[in-house]
């Protein structure tokens, strides 16, 4: 018999029947229990690993960081620590420093009231020194003065007291002629180094008026001759009129090519200014003449007997040299017609030009 | 009825007793035959019918479907039968006369008295075989479960089971061969 034989025989089995009143009796011990709500069982998902994981890792981190935070609150603290200690260390030194300090700052105080002290004291040493020696000097002025006295009262007596006083008059006016020359000669030479200027920075060209050079003028007071008396200085150039100038602008729009041209003249020196910015007096055999084809002034040697006794006649009667007058009244402006203006360098440049007559020909 | 059985044992966990009543009609005749078979008599087989009944309704709560209801009741009454065994002597093994003696269900399953005595000689064998290698051949062959529903009952694997199967096959084949006659 083989095994399948077997095995059909086996699962034909004869199954005994359940005895009579069994079924009930099973059915009457049934005893359920209590209604329990159950829940389905699914499937272990497939979860990420990160998911599954996170819990314990997030646990982890905040472990780690209370760890982290822990050592170095634990590090700042033990640093206070030792930071404590030894300010408390050093704060039991401060007592002792304190009276030191206390001690110190009183020895210095009392130090600079030495030092003090000693300074005044040898200023007044020196000062008695000093009155020492001023005693016999006060005690030899004294004697002088009284001889100077006894000396003035014997010299008037002599009658020759006034004629000392009038030559120390002449001299002085001498002195004050002399330096207002040179003070005049100081402002040609500036007004001459003024126009140079001007004329390097545009062409080679002079200005046509003072106006043009009021950057290159440091003040309007040079454009007046201390000599000229009638004539007010000019504080600034907002003040500026043609009462204020005493010079001649004699090359408006020259050049500065012929330096022997003149380019302005004092009228009351007869000092004149050449283009090329030199400032010299004219002699007596010397006169400025205005060139017929360039309407340029030059200077030249040709003496001149009436100009020359008219210079002795002005400084018999004590007028300054020269042909300009000051004005009559210096508080008024005076009114100057075109070829006064064109002289004194005020016409505007696109004015038509006018032969100039020239009094010095 | 795999499904049906389901169902009811779905709605017996939730208390309802008709359900479960409708469940014990259907498994406690081959509860009673799997025990009858076993223990050799009706009143143990009965007692140890109402114990596995007893112990289903006490841990259907427990029961979670992972398997069906008829392997997860076997594996019961398998626990009670090994529980009685030691606690009892152990079964008489049943002759060839009580196989004889037990009445059909319903028309013979055999075709012929040849059949039926080779039948009962075959069942008298396993009744001889080890413990090892008749439960398997009681849940498999008599009690109808799979390969598979059997490992889960006897706690151990398809392979074991299939080579208990084969070991309980060649002590029952061998010993129901004719001996050879030997020539003259």
């Amino acid at each position: 018999m083989n095994d399948e034989r077997i095995e059909q025989l086996l699962r034909k089995a004869p199954r005994s029947p359940a005895p009579a009143g069994l079924l009930e009796q099973l059915r009457t011990d049934i005893a359920l229990p209590r209604r329990i709500e159950t829940r389905p069982v699914h499937p272990v998902k497939a979860m990420p690993w990160f998911r599954r994981w996170f819990p314990a890792i997030s646990f982890a981190i905040v472990f780690l960081a209370c760890i982290v935070a822990i050592a170095v609150q634990t590090n700042q603290i033990a640093g206070l620590k030792h930071e404590n200690a030894t300010l408390q260390t050093l704060a039991q030194n401060f007592d002792p420093l304190r009276r030191d300090n206390s001690e110190y700052q009183r020895l210095k105080s009392e130090h600079e009231q030495l030092e003090r002290l000693r300074r005044d004291y040898a200023e007044l040493q020196q000062l008695r020194q000093e009155v020492a020696q001023l005693r016999p000097q006060i005690q030899e002025m004294e004697k002088l003065r009284a001889e100077n006295q006894q000396l003035l009262a014997a010299n008037r007596q002599r009658g020759q007291t006034d004629d000392f006083f009038a030559r120390n008059d002449n001299a002085l006016e001498n002195a004050r002629a002399k330096a207002e020359s040179a003070a005049c000669i100081n402002n040609l030479k500036q007004i001459g180094l003024a126009a140079r200027i001007w004329a390097n920075d545009n062409n080679d060209v002079f200005p046509s008026n003072w106006l043009m050079m009021t950057n290159e003028l440091s003040t309007p007071k040079i454009l007046a001759c201390p000599s000229d008396k009638g004539r007010s200085r000019a504080i600034d150039w907002r003040q500026f009129s043609a009462g204020n100038v005493s010079y001649e602008f004699l090359n408006p729009n020259g050049t500065d090519a012929q330096p022997d041209v003149v380019l302005a003249r004092c009228p009351i020196h007869n000092h004149v200014c050449l283009s090329d910015g030199s400032v010299q007096q004219l002699r007596n055999n010397q006169r400025i003449v205005q060139n017929a084809n360039d309407k340029n002034y030059y200077i030249i040697d040709s003496p001149q007997p009436a100009l020359e006794a008219e210079a002795s006649a002005r400084q018999r009667t004590g007028l300054p040299p020269g042909g300009a007058q000051p004005p009559p009244n210096p508080g008024v402006q005076p009114k100057l017609n075109e070829d006064l203006l064109r002289r004194y360098g005020l016409m505007p440049t696109n004015a038509p030009h006018r032969a100039i007559t020239n009094s010095y020909e | 009825m795999s499904d049906r059985a389901e169902t009811l044992c779905h709605r017996a966990q939730t208390g309802d007793i008709l359900a479960a009543s409708e469940l014990v009609g259907l498994f406690y005749e081959r509860m009673f035959a799997y025990f009858r078979r076993l223990c050799g008599n009706d009143d143990d087989a009965a007692d140890l019918t109402q114990k596995t009944f007893f112990k289903v309704w006490t841990s259907l709560a427990a029961y979670q479907q992972r398997s069906s209801f008829s392997t997860w009741l076997h594996g019961i009454a398998h626990h009670v039968y090994v529980d009685w065994r030691r606690t009892n002597k152990p079964a008489d093994s049943r002759s060839d006369m009580w196989w004889e003696a037990r009445p059909a269900n319903g028309p013979s399953p055999f075709e012929d008295a040849a059949e039926r005595d080779l039948a009962h000689r075959l069942f008298s064998l396993v009744d001889r075989l080890e413990d090892r290698a008749r439960e398997p051949v009681h849940l498999h062959y008599y009690q109808g479960l799979s390969l598979h529903e059997t490992a889960e009952v006897l706690g151990i694997a398809t392979s074991t089971v299939k080579y208990r199967l084969r070991e309980a096959l060649d002590s029952l084949r061998s010993q129901t061969e004719e001996p050879k006659l030997r020539p003259a």
